[in-house]
Formats: C-alpha cells, structure tokens, sequence
C-alpha cells in the first residue's frame, strides 16, 4: 500500500545551513496494517507523512501510495489518503456542515454522495450537536472531531495520522485511540506517527524507531522484545539511541 | 486546471470573506463614509470661506481729503464702509482697516493710490473692489470733463479690453477633481484588496489550515485562482463603491460648489462612471496580483501588514506623480503602470481624453496584471515560501549566507523584479518628465 526507496528531505536553513530533516528511507507498510512512526520531537516523523501525503516533495528518492507515485500522481495520492495532524487546522468561520460539504466537493464527491456520507460521520462521531455552530465556538475535543470527519469524508481506505492526540486530554486522546483501533478493524491501513511509546505500543503491528532523521530499526513489538534487553518501547528506543550514536561515534 | 474545484474556493472564500467584520468595515463601509465627509466637508469649507469674504465689508481709509464723488461713491457702495483716521499705514498693518486711499493732484492729474496688503485675503478684496470703484469714478470725472468741453463721450470707447475664461466650467471643476480622484481611488482598491489578501494568504498560514487545504487533491492552481478571484471581486466591489459614492456626493455637491464659486460644474455622469468602472478591472487584477504575492511572505498577519504598508506607499507614489500639474499623457507614460491610469482619470476629468490613450492604458495594465498572476502562481508552487518555519521569510545579502547555494533564490529574485518594476515607474517618468528623453 505505502513503498518509500530512498526518501531524503533537505531543508535550507539561514542559521543552520542545511537542515537534513530526513535521511533517506526505505519503508513498506502493507494493506490493512497499522504502522507506527515512533520518535521524539524534532525526529522527521512530520516530514517523512508530508512527503507520502505528497504536501512536501522529497529532495531525493521516491515512494508510491495505494500505487500511485508520490512525485508525479499526486492528486490520486491525496485522493487515496485521509491526512490528519496538529497542522490541518479548520476554517474557524464556517460550520461543520460548510466545512464538510467544501471538503466533500473538493474530493470530487457529487451531492448525493457528500450527503450520505456525512450522515455517517455525524452518526458515527456524535456529531449532531454542533454540526451548525460555527468551528470557532466549539471545544477543542468537538474541533477534533470535525476534523476526523473533514480528513476522512471520501472514506480513503489509507489514513495518515501525525501525532493525532497531540495536545488533547486523556479522555478525548483516548477515544481516539479507540478510533483508530475501531477503523483498523474494517481493514484500513493506517501509518501514524507518536512520541508517546504507549500509544505505538497499544495500536500498531509495526513500529519504525525514528531518530534524528533515521529510521533505527522496523519491527513488530513482539520482534523489538525478543531482541531487546528492555520490556517497554521506551526503554528499548533509549537503547537503540545509545547504539546509534556509539555507531556515528565510532566511523 | 479544473474550473468547478476554483468555484468552489471561490464560493467558500467568499462566505468567509464576508462574515468577517473586519474586511466589511475596512473594505465597505469605510469607502461609503469617506466620500460624503470628504465631499460634504470640502465644499461646506469653501462655500463658508468664500461667503465669508463675499459678506465681509472692506474697511477703508483715508486722511487726505477725496473728492466729494469719490466719497459718494465710496459711501453709496454697501460693500465698502470709510473711516477716517491718521497713521493709516500702521492700523492697516494691524487690521484696523482692509486698506486705504491717499489721493493728490500733479500737474492737473489727480493720481489716487490704493495701499493694501497683498498677503491678506480681506484687504486682496478690498483692493479689487476699490479698483472697481475707481474705474467707475474715472469714468465719471471723464465723461463729465468731455461734456463739459462740449465733446463726445464715444471717444472713451475707443478701446475695450475684456477677458474669457475658456475652460468650460465642466473642465474647472475637473482640474478640481482630476487630481484627487485617482490617488483616492487606488488607495481604496488597495486597501480594498489588502483585507481579504492577508485573511485569505497569510490568515490560512496564521490559523493553520494551509496544510488542510493542501491535503485534498486539489491543484495549487486552482486553489490561488479560487482565492485571486475572490480578492478581486471585493477589490473591484470596493471600487465600484467607491465610484458610486463618489459620483452621487459629487454630484450633489457641485449644486452647493456651483452657487458659491460661480459656475463650477462637476462632471461625473453614469456614462464617465461605466468608463472608469471599465478603467479600473485591470488595475484591480494588477494590484491584486502584487499585494497576494507580496503577502505569500508573511507567515501571520503582523508580517502581511508590515509588508504590505511599504507596498501601499509605492502604489501611491505614481498617482501623486499624475496629480503634479502640467505631467501629461504621453506614449511613455500611458504604458507605465499607476501613472498611466492616474493621468488617464485625470484628463477624462478636464474632459481632454484621447481615445487611443484610454485603449493603451487598458491593453498595458491588462498585460501588467497577467504578469502580476503569473508571479503569484509562481511563488505559490514554492515550498520554500509556503513553509517558512520560524521567522517570516527574511531577504538575505549578506556574502555569508549567499555562499553555497544557488546564487538567486525566488524571494531575491522577486525583489529583483519589484526594483526593476520601482525604476522603470519612478525613473521612467522623472526621465520623461525633465528631459523628455523618449
Ligand atoms: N520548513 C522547514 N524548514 C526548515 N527546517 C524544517 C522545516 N520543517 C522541518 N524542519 C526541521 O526538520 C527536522 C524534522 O522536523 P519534523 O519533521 O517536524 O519533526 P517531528 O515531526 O518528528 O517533530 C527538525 O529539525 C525541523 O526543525
Ligand atoms: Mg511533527
């Protein structure tokens, strides 16, 4: 579903120079899998889901998505993905309803579609309440919500999620997970970056460790346990960390 | 690019676009206001300064003894009101009296002087009105001198100087208009433009939903279409506004202007009205396409405003160039952009236009605001641009920096571009106006 070969993300930056945001990167995740990108801040994990959302064009390398290539199809990449992060804030003016239906017409869904559509989500995320207020009064909980919505109104069979409990409370990070958890049973394929080792560890069945801009090691958790001396993922990522570095160190 | 996802953008921009109070104030209501205080306090001040001179009687002295006609006269006209006294120059230097008369006799010649203060507007007034006076009184001593030697008085008609003023009072009241009207004008489309630019540019980047919109499978064609489109509607909105509002308070106002300046007629009918509507549609593509491009760089509002201000002033600068009198339109001119529609409104005004100007100014500033779309679409396919981390997008110059990359990167090349814009607007005129080199 998602092949990366190579992918390398340079920056140019006016104090640093250049900034290598992304190493290049080889990667694979397989249809209906949950994929975890697992790093801290700062680590590539944005930058490696914008390049696969097709937002940003990699330096070098290339990658496909759901069989299109992330250079030259770009339109049928975004069309494929439902793409959620931090950054993919809402028109604070518009409603709900308004949002979806602009976001409905820009996937090239007809009327008909949009409407069943959004009936579902309304019914599946709660939504009735506020589908007509307009997004700047709502609570950052009900935004989200919106915003799950929003990213997968054309019920994409890829969702890209970057950091997707970022900032919210226990309670909404929470059903979220529970969410994601709930889609990952109707089969889709689903990559979704973390810096919080439980969340990864809960969700996914492969989890890559990103550090510095390189992926440390893919594997599933049961494989990091096996060839790890730590029990959790937040010890065996420290231990991966003081390898690498020994290893730049070292050469 | 696809025409039905622009119209989408559009529609949507355009609903935000209006529920922000903001942009209605700023970009309507604001416009609609102007021109009837403008108007109305303009002509109310100089109605009331002209009635007041008119109404004010002049005050005049004189400690030689006139002649009892003179006197008459003097006495007779209400405008006019005699006080004797001594030290005349001095209460004239004062203001005690708006001027005065010292008269004497010189080998039969009786030579009457008026003494007045040219840097005063009543005592200016006095002055004319006593040389009226005079004029009358010659006359009268003539006639009676010529009648008494038994001659005909004809021989005073023998010559008659009058003069005309050719302007017709349309055309003064243009020379009025001329001037103002188009500095007013491309400030308000500016301004006009600048409210939804940086709430449709720099507001997604400040609240975050460019990365939403960039995630749909929508070109970033149609995407800056969508947005252009809406920026120019406002913008050309606002001029219309400004238009209308401009031709119904001058309208009303040339009614007041007429009584008091003595036929000063404002011509702004609906016909000269859809010609400037006609005028404007480039300029606003133009300026449109230069403020959206300008505020690509700014990452939130506080940048776009402080880009922007400079800009306000570089588009203004050419009209001020237009309003200078005796700049004319000439070929050079009508192709640069801003002073060639400034000095087009100008001459519609004085009602001295030239057909194939008016096609030049439209054709040139059409190709300018292609350019100005270009540019913008452009940069907007710049990641660079679009995703400034950090601080604002900065120009650097300094050989530090320049080093190791390529030598030119799109912002510098802009800057490149909007100097070579500024010398051509600003050196292209000054050339043309002092050494009509072209
Ligand atoms: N537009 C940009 N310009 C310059 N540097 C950037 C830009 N975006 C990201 N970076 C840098 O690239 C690195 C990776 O950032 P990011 O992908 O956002 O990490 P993460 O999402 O894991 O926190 C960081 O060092 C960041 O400063
Ligand atoms: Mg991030």
């Amino acid at each position: 579903m998602i092949r990366t070969e190579g992918i390398k993300k340079v920056f140019w930056d006016k104090k640093e120079g250049e900034v290598v945001a992304l190493h290049p990167t080889s990667l694979s995740v397989n249809e209906g899998e949950v994929f975890g990108v697992l790093g801290p801040n700062g680590a590539g994990k944005t930058t490696l889901l914008r390049m696969l959302a097709t937002i940003l064009t990699p330096t070098d390398g290339s990658g496909e998505v759901n069989g299109y290539d992330i250079l030259s199809q770009k339109e049928e990449v975004k069309s494929s993905i439902g793409f959620l992060s931090g950054n993919t804030k809402l028109y604070g003016r518009l409603t709900p309803t308004e949002i979806l239906n602009y976001f409905g017409e820009l996937y090239g869904l007809g009327k008909e579609e949009i409407r069943v559509r959004k009936e579902e989500l309304i019914t599946l995320l709660n939504m009735e309440e506020f589908i007509d207020k307009k997004v700047e009064k709502l609570s950052t909980g009900q935004t989200q919500k919106v915003s799950i919505a929003r990213a997968l109104l054309h019920d994409p069979d890829i969702y890209m999620l970057d950091e997707p409990t970022l900032g919210l409370d226990i309670l909404t990070s929470k059903s979220i997970i529970e969410f994601i958890r709930g889609e990952a049973g109707r089969g889709k394929t689903i990559i979704f970056s973390t810096h919080y080792m439980e969340e990864a560890e809960v969700l996914c069945d492969r989890v890559a460790l990103l550090h510095k801009g390189r992926i440390l090691d893919i594997d599933t958790t049961e494989g990091y346990y096996n060839k790890c001396q730590g029990n959790n993922l937040r010890d065996i990522f420290f231990e991966y960390v003081n390898k690498s570095e020994g290893d730049i160190n070292e050469s | 690019m696809n025409l039905k996802k622009v119209l989408t953008v559009y529609k949507k921009e355009l609903i935000e676009t209006f529920r922000d109070k903001k942009t209605l104030i700023l970009a309507i209501l604001v416009p609609l206001l102007i021109y009837p205080l403008l108007g109305f306090g303009a002509s109310e001040l100089i109605s009331i300064g002209i009635a007041r001179v008119e109404s004010q009687v002049s005050r005049v002295g004189s400690k030689t003894l006139l002649s009892d006609e003179l006197l008459d006269l003097i006495k007779e006209d209400e405008r006019l009101e005699f006080i004797e006294a001594d030290n005349l120059f001095r209460k004239l230097e004062e203001g005690g009296i708006d001027a005065y008369l010292e008269s004497s006799l010189e080998e039969g010649t009786e030579e009457v002087n008026i003494y007045y203060d040219g840097a005063i507007e009543r005592s200016n007034s006095a002055c004319s009105r006593l040389w009226l006076l005079l004029n009358d009184y010659k006359r009268l001593r003539q006639e009676d001198e010529l009648t008494q030697r038994g001659l005909d008085t004809k021989v005073l008609d023998i010559v008659e100087v009058k003069g005309e003023n050719i302007a017709s009072s349309e055309r003064m009241g243009g020379v009025f208009l001329g001037g103002i009207i188009p500095l007013l004008l491309i400030v308000m489309i500016a301004m006009g433009a600048i409210y939804p630019a940086i709430d449709l540019i720099a507001g997604e980047k400040e609240r975050g939903t460019l990365e939403t919109i960039l995630t749909v499978p929508i070109k970033r064609s149609e995407l800056i279409f969508g947005k252009y489109l809406t920026v120019t509607t406002v913008a050309i909105l606002v001029g219309a506004l400004n238009l209308l509002s401009m031709l119904l308070v001058y309208s009303l106002a040339s009614f007041q202007l007429k009584e008091v300046m003595g036929g000063v007629d404002l011509v702004l009918s609906p016909g000269v009205g859809i010609l400037l509507f006609l005028l404007l549609i480039p300029l606003v593509l133009f300026v449109s396409a230069i403020i959206m491009s300008v505020s690509l760089f700014a990452k939130n509002f506080k940048d776009a405003q402080n880009f922007l201000s400079p800009v306000l002033i570089l588009l203004m600068a050419p009209a001020y160039i237009a309003m200078m009198p005796g700049v004319e339109m000439n070929f050079i001119l009508s192709v640069i952009p801003i002073v060639n529609i400034s000095l087009l409104f100008k001459e519609i005004f004085i009602q001295n236009f030239n057909i194939e100007y008016i096609f030049l100014v439209f054709v040139s500033n059409t190709l300018y605001s292609f350019l100005g779309i270009y540019l913008f679409a452009r940069l907007f396919k710049t990641e660079s641009i679009l995703f400034a981390e950090g601080k604002g997008y900065k120009f650097s110059m300094n050989r530090k920096d320049l080093k190791g990359r390529k030598f030119l990167d799109i912002g510098e090349s802009l800057l490149l571009t909007s100097g070579i814009l500024f010398l051509f607007i600003y050196l292209g005129t000054l050339l043309q106006l002092r050494y009509e080199l072209f």
